[in-house]
């Protein structure tokens, strides 16, 4: 019944490019990953320290291209280039990143589990990573015991709120699903409240945790670089290569089985990989919520519910949103507000709509 | 004794169990106080005629119990109170067993209001009436998506209450965001959910809204059962529903804006106290509506004695929530779901 009104929701809202995908169907991914490169580049000449856009663009060109500069060794210059070479281009891509990593585990959960209000902050992931990441960093461990905490603490979370759902009701999708994620999460977000309160030696660290769970990209480097880009680019390439096999999960457990998909390994696959990515994602930014949520319905909305399609697009879509709001973070004056706010923010009011749209088809299980 | 003898009792016998673990409260502390001692002085304070001339006990005995220790009982028990009362209020008005006001938004709303309060500078009365009417204002938008999503009678009900809360949320990031030094640490320290900042003006700002507003649901609990029969019969025997609903929405959220305002959020009492009382009780609002008044007490208060005999700083909210979800998952499986999804 679920997969049903699912699979009719999505190609009713987008129209004629639900059909077959034609050349058009590719137009606007390949718009979307040439958009994405230029919001990258674009991206070095924002930021907090006082510098026209344009002189920014300029410097980063001659560190691009080293012959086409005139040495001028200059203090104000150096300052100018390691703000452009240095500190900007690695938050640039740990934001980006961590969007393409939201777009694409919210696509293949919500794909896997045929429930469009499934997303890694639903479903208690990121709530398990951010307990398991805060008791790493209370512990004073190496950003590797960060990460490794914040994966077992996110299997942990989404492996609890499976079984909670398969105890309560034997179709393991719809409401259940999304009630027990609820009820995960907000248990192990009480427990980081608790861990944040409780006496421990490093407990210096806190003001520091405190504004890392709230979801910045301040403070970005290249180890969190590689510790984000690693995950996200391994585990998009086997998801865009599970793509087609998505397609077919999505039609219903018998029907996928019938056409020669082994369902159980493949759901385990796509769960051990959408939590690899949302845990390297917490590990380096903090909960950034409501983006895998809302990003794959713009991108169905643009695309339709082909999963060829829709994988890639979600992921580029996540990457560009995200990169965006931290740019927005970036330029505002007086402070810096954490991205995971602002994310929350525009993205309620988006699920809000999207709610209203669709009236609650396929979201209540009814 | 009949089973509907012990629930017809059980009310009575949680008022005097909750006045018991008040007294017992009073004596929790580094300085030494027996049980009677305590006992005596509570008496003294609640009944001030019976002054005997010359104390039977310390003046400093009087002076720990009523200036340092009893606010903070006293508070811990009304925001009992108030949210047991609103989170039965709410169940039985929507005939929803997953409603609470943290659920529907009132909570988040109320500190969404109150911290837009705190960041224009108003006097505490002004930020109460901003935190009274931001939970009014989020309950009326959650009430309001899921009627255009056609979904109020179950699970669409708390999905917009999930989306409206987490937008609150937002809200109240965005706030602390824009607040300076001062204003800062006035929010942060009062939304952890903590009854360490418990004064007398506190406990009055809880009293009023708690005593007035629980006596007028507690007037209204036959009305409430005609309710939950449903609006169509409850019209039909001659209730005014959208009236009722409309004052049982504001009566709620006056409760929890204030409860909010003196404490901070304190998550899932308000959803796991009605389901614990109507297990001692039976679903009758007569007997419900009180039992879960004093159930709701007896819960932060014992929860708020085991911060204090620990001498840790941990928030009460995160208390409640650490005790509060594992019983709701617990809950969720015995009942299989059953009412809590519209199939």
């Amino acid at each position: 019944m679920t997969e049903v009104t699912h699979s009719r929701a999505p190609a009713a809202a987008t129209g004629t490019s639900a059909g077959l995908p034609g050349r058009r169907g590719w137009a606007l991914p390949v718009l979307l990953a040439l958009l994405l490169l230029v919001a990258v580049v674009v991206s070095i000449g924002f930021g907090a320290y006082p510098m026209s856009f344009g002189r920014a663009m300029r410097l980063f060109w001659e560190t691009l291209w080293p012959f086409s500069g005139n040495p001028t060794p200059d203090l104000a210059a150096i300052r100018e280039q390691t703000v452009v070479a240095v500190i900007r281009p690695p938050r640039i891509l740990v934001a980006t990143f961590c969007g393409v990593a939201l777009g694409l585990a919210g696509t293949a959960l919500q794909g896997m589990m045929r429930n469009p209000l499934i997303g890694p902050d639903l479903v208690g992931v990121s709530g398990g990573a951010a307990f398991g990441g805060v008791l790493a960093m209370l512990m004073n461990w190496p950003i590797a015991a960060v990460i490794a905490l914040a994966t077992a603490g996110g299997v942990g979370a989404m492996l609890c709120t499976l079984a909670l759902a398969r105890l309560v009701s034997e179709r393991n999708d719809g409401i259940p699903l999304i009630l027990a994620g609820f009820f995960v999460g907000a248990f192990f977000l009480a427990g980081v409240g608790l861990l944040k309160s409780l006496p421990l030696e490093y407990s210096w660290k806190l003001p520091g945790i405190v504004y890392w769970l709230l979801g910045s990209f301040r403070g970005a480097d290249p180890t969190k670089v590689w510790v984000i880009a690693v995950p996200t680019l391994v585990g998009g390439a086997v998801l865009i290569l599970l793509r087609w096999r998505m397609n077919l999960l999505s039609l219903g457990d018998l029907d996928a089985a019938s056409l020669g998909i082994d369902v159980r390994w493949l759901r385990w696959a796509i769960i051990g990989i959408v939590t690899i990515m949302v845990a390297a994602q917490v590990a380096v930014s903090g909960v950034v919520g409501w983006v895998g949520l809302v990003i794959p319905h713009f991108a169905r909305m643009l695309v339709g519910p082909d999963h060829r399609r829709l994988v890639p697009t979600a992921a580029l879509l996540g990457g560009l949103y995200v990169l965006l709001l931290d740019n927005l973070t970036r330029t505002m004056s007086g402070g810096e507000l954490p991205v995971g706010v602002l994310s929350a923010f525009f993205g309620t009011p988006m699920l809000c709509f999207l709610f209203w749209k669709t009236q609650t088809r396929g979201w209540s299980g009814s | 004794m009949t089973h509907g003898g012990l629930q017809r009792l059980a009310p009575y016998g949680l008022i005097v169990g909750l006045i018991a673990v008040v007294v017992a409260s009073l004596c929790i502390g580094s300085y030494p106080m027996s049980f009677w001692r305590a006992a005596g002085i509570a008496g003294h304070l609640a009944l001030p005629w019976s002054l005997p001339d010359p104390l039977p006990w310390p003046a400093r005995d009087l002076l720990v119990v009523q200036i340092i220790r009893l606010p903070r009982v006293l508070l811990a028990v009304f925001v009992g109170i108030a949210l047991g009362i609103s989170g039965t209020a709410l169940q039985g008005m929507m005939k929803n067993p997953l409603v609470g006001p943290d659920l529907v938004g009132v909570s988040s709303g109320a500190a969404c209001g109150y911290v837009i309060g705190v960041l224009l500078d108003l006097p505490p009365g002004g930020c109460l009436a901003l935190g009274f009417a931001g939970g009014v204002g989020a309950m009326v938008c959650t009430y309001a998506l899921a009627r255009l999503a056609k979904g109020t009678e179950g699970v669409g009900l708390i999905l917009s209450g999930i989306f409206i809360s987490a937008f609150c949320m937002a809200c109240v990031g965005l706030a602390q965001f824009f607040a300076n030094d001062g204003q800062l640490q006035n929010m942060t320290f009062w939304l952890l959910g903590s009854l360490a900042r418990a004064e007398p003006h506190t406990v009055t700002l809880m009293a009023v809204p708690v005593l007035v507003a629980g006596s007028i649901l507690m007037l209204l609990r036959w009305r409430l059962n005609l309710l939950s029969l449903g609006p169509l019969d409850a019209a039909s025997l001659g209730v005014r529903v959208g009236f009722l609903r409309l004052l049982i929405v504001a009566l709620v959220s006056w409760m929890v804006a204030a409860q909010v305002a003196a404490s901070g959020v304190i998550g899932w009492v308000g959803l796991v106290i009605p389901h614990v009382a109507r297990m001692i009780v039976g679903p009758d609002h007569r007997r419900l509506l009180p039992a879960s008044a004093w159930l709701g007490g007896l819960f932060v208060l014992l929860v708020d004695d085991v911060t204090r005999v620990l001498r840790t700083e941990i928030p009460v909210g995160v208390l409640t929530s650490l005790i509060g979800t594992p019983f709701l998952v617990f809950l969720f499986w015995k009942r299989k779901a059953k009412g809590w999804m519209n199939d």
